[in-house]
């Protein structure tokens, strides 16, 4: 009756094939972008709104452009981190994700530095927003900036440039760990609620699920600090380190825990979380 | 090696609550088979423990591969998509499909989204519930896999589309595929199945080919079927 | 196709196919479509289209060729044969059914006679 015919062409062999790691980390990072562009596009048009703003209360200068950025970008981070832990935690537990024929810890691993290549994304744009906003107001800023040196002149002191050039990359490499430390932790706390909950009594669901992950991060906090500065004790009895180069212990602690959530949220993956049903 | 889906003793608890168990099943390769039971009997739940989506105890194979990061592998579903963003189109979520699954055939899916009048600019969100249903089969049959599960693939479609995806099914099944369709209502796919498995009191009730119930006790599908709900049945 | 639901599916296929070639729609040493062309035609599932075609080959009506397809068989008195039986099971019912109103053989073929004109008037 619909003139069907039985098709001729020679369709692909079937085949079974793991999905690989690039192709899990490209479709998880695709899912994160749309959103993140449309969380720039959205602090490009508030930045604009603020410079007519500020044309229209009359005072709009060369470096009003780099102000407005300045002022947006702390949202923009704040939002970004939001929405990508939350697109992030949405590969766990939706079947979209979870039916792809790829290993648990790919995906943790894929799904991990997705997260961490988007909020670079945002990074990056952020810093070229600020650019543009000192390449604008450069003239003014220069002035500025030559009579702040001029009336404080820098100390450096007995520290070389490369000495501070070793405390920059370490406190930008704390803020590194401190960032992927906060992704592990939600996912794991995330993780451990979904597992235990299907547990307990399917009856009020919500009410259990809130004091649930009441309790999972108070316990996942207080045992994460502990293990970060128990990792600083037994270590500082090591070191000789001073001042800043202290940091390399904390560090060392958040790697640690790091390391652990990720183990256990994978065995809690392969074990016990379930996706949303249909 | 054994083919097809096999799953020995399994159980699933979810909040407190037995939802199924001792749950033994031999699908032989190729068959068409129709999971029946009332909703909320546990059919979804069954299709949800063969795909891993759902954790139990006990031993589900499909084609030797047992465990779950392979068995994925051998298995299609009709997943509702809500992993993606309401204002994807549908040709975004085809190229993802192309992405994840080695065995998508791009091929057949064009093939079926003209069968199926699906139109690929569109975006999820305004789609309604038959075309949302028809692009899920599209993309379910569009894998080249050994297990297909169709979870209620009717629900909520005109007739002219219920037609247009079981001439789908027969169309783009692989021959030595098998194919599990679940519903509450039966008749309108009774023709097409092989065997029929019915969950029932928390595990597998019957699990009969259609024929041998057409000739052995002389009745359609479907009112074999709701027999089985009726007091004293007779067909022990 | 229709199919009732109470029958074996591939037992209505088979019948369906058997009527086609008394009726000559399909002709001895005829090709037959696909299995899977079959199915789609009638709606109905590829391993019960291959369990009707494998009960008419075992009847000697269908010929399978290996690697050529299925073909009507050429013997024409298998397919005479095949209507007779046919001719018979449908006479047979009807006269059972009309004998368990306990008509008379006489009355039966009168009743069939009135019948057939009676037919042939309305039309």
């Amino acid at each position: 009756m619909w003139g069907l015919k039985p098709t001729t062409r020679v369709y692909t062999k079937r085949g079974t094939t793991m999905t690989s790691f690039g192709r899990i980390f490209k479709v998880l990072t695709r899912s994160k972008f749309r959103e993140a562009n449309l969380l720039l596009l959205i602090q490009l048009i508030a930045i604009a709104v603020s410079l007519v703003w500020i044309l229209i209360t009359g005072t709009l200068s060369t470096t009003s452009l780099l102000q407005a950025v300045s002022s947006w970008a702390g949202v923009t981070y704040v939002v970004g981190f939001y929405l990508i832990a939350r697109r992030s935690e949405q590969a766990y537990t939706q079947d979209t994700f979870r039916l792809i024929p790829v290993e648990e810890t790919r995906l943790y691993l894929g799904n991990l530095l997705s997260s961490f290549v988007m909020f670079f994304y945002i990074v990056g744009v952020e810093v070229l927003l600020h650019l543009a906003g000192i390449g604008i107001g450069w003239n003014v800023l220069r002035k500025d900036m030559g009579s702040i040196f001029s009336a404080h002149p820098v100390d450096l002191g007995p520290n070389s440039p490369w000495d501070i050039a070793k405390v920059a990359m370490i406190i930008a490499l704390l803020l590194l760990v401190v960032l992927i430390l906060m992704w592990t932790t939600i996912t794991f706390v995330h993780l451990v609620v979904s597992a235990t909950s299907n547990f307990l009594p399917s009856a009020s669901k919500r009410l259990v699920n809130f004091v649930l992950y009441i309790v999972v991060i108070f316990l996942v906090v207080r045992v994460a600090a502990f293990l970060i500065v128990l990792f600083s004790k037994v270590t500082s009895s090591f070191s000789i380190g001073s001042g800043l180069m202290n940091l390399w212990l904390p560090i060392g602690g958040m790697v640690l825990v790091i390391v652990i959530e990720s183990a256990a949220s994978v065995f809690l993956l392969k074990k016990w979380v379930e996706t949303v049903p249909n | 090696m054994t083919a097809g889906l096999t799953l020995q003793g399994v159980q699933y608890r979810h909040g407190m609550k037995t939802i199924l168990h001792d749950v033994d099943l031999t699908i032989t390769p190729g068959k068409i088979i129709g999971l029946l039971g009332e909703n909320g009997a546990g059919k979804t739940t069954l299709m949800r423990l063969i795909t891993g989506s759902a954790k139990g105890k006990g031993t589900i194979a499909i084609n030797d591969a047992t465990v779950v990061g392979e068995r994925k592998q051998h298995v299609s579903f009709t997943e509702q998509l809500r992993g993606f963003a309401r204002e994807t189109r549908v040709d975004q979520v085809v190229n993802f499909y192309r992405d994840v699954y080695g065995d998508f055939d791009f091929q057949r899916y064009q093939d079926m989204e003209t069968f199926l009048q699906i139109d690929g600019s569109l975006k999820l969100t305004s789609l309604s519930k038959g075309m949302k249903e028809k692009l899920i089969i599209a993309l379910t049959l569009s894998r080249r896999t050994d297990l297909y599960l169709l979870d209620e693939p009717f629900s909520g479609i005109d007739s002219m589309s219920r037609k247009r995806i079981i001439n789908s099914i027969l169309q783009w099944k692989p021959d030595d595929a098998i194919m599990v369709i679940s519903d509450h209502y039966v008749s309108e796919v009774a023709a097409i199945l092989d065997e029929i498995v019915v969950v029932k009191d928390q595990t597998i009730f019957t699990h009969e080919a259609t024929d041998t119930i057409r000739e052995k006790y002389d009745v359609g599908i479907e009112a074999y079927y709701e027999s089985l709900y009726e007091k004293g049945n007779d067909y022990d | 196709m229709h199919f009732d639901d109470k029958i074996p599916i591939y037992y209505q296929i088979k019948t369906h196919i058997y009527h086609e070639i008394i009726m000559g729609t399909l002709q001895p040493g005829e090709k037959l479509p696909s299995v899977r062309q079959l199915a789609l035609d009638v709606t109905a599932n590829v391993n019960t289209v291959q369990r009707a075609l494998s009960e008419m080959i075992a009847a000697g009506i269908i010929d399978s060729k290996r690697g050529k397809g299925n073909f009507v068989t050429m013997d024409e008195t298998k397919i005479t044969d095949l209507k007779t039986q046919l001719i018979t099971e449908q006479v047979a019912r009807a006269y059972q059914q009309l004998h368990a109103l306990n008509l008379s053989d006489e009355e039966i073929l009168n009743s069939l006679k009135h019948y057939m004109t009676q037919r042939g008037n309305v039309e």
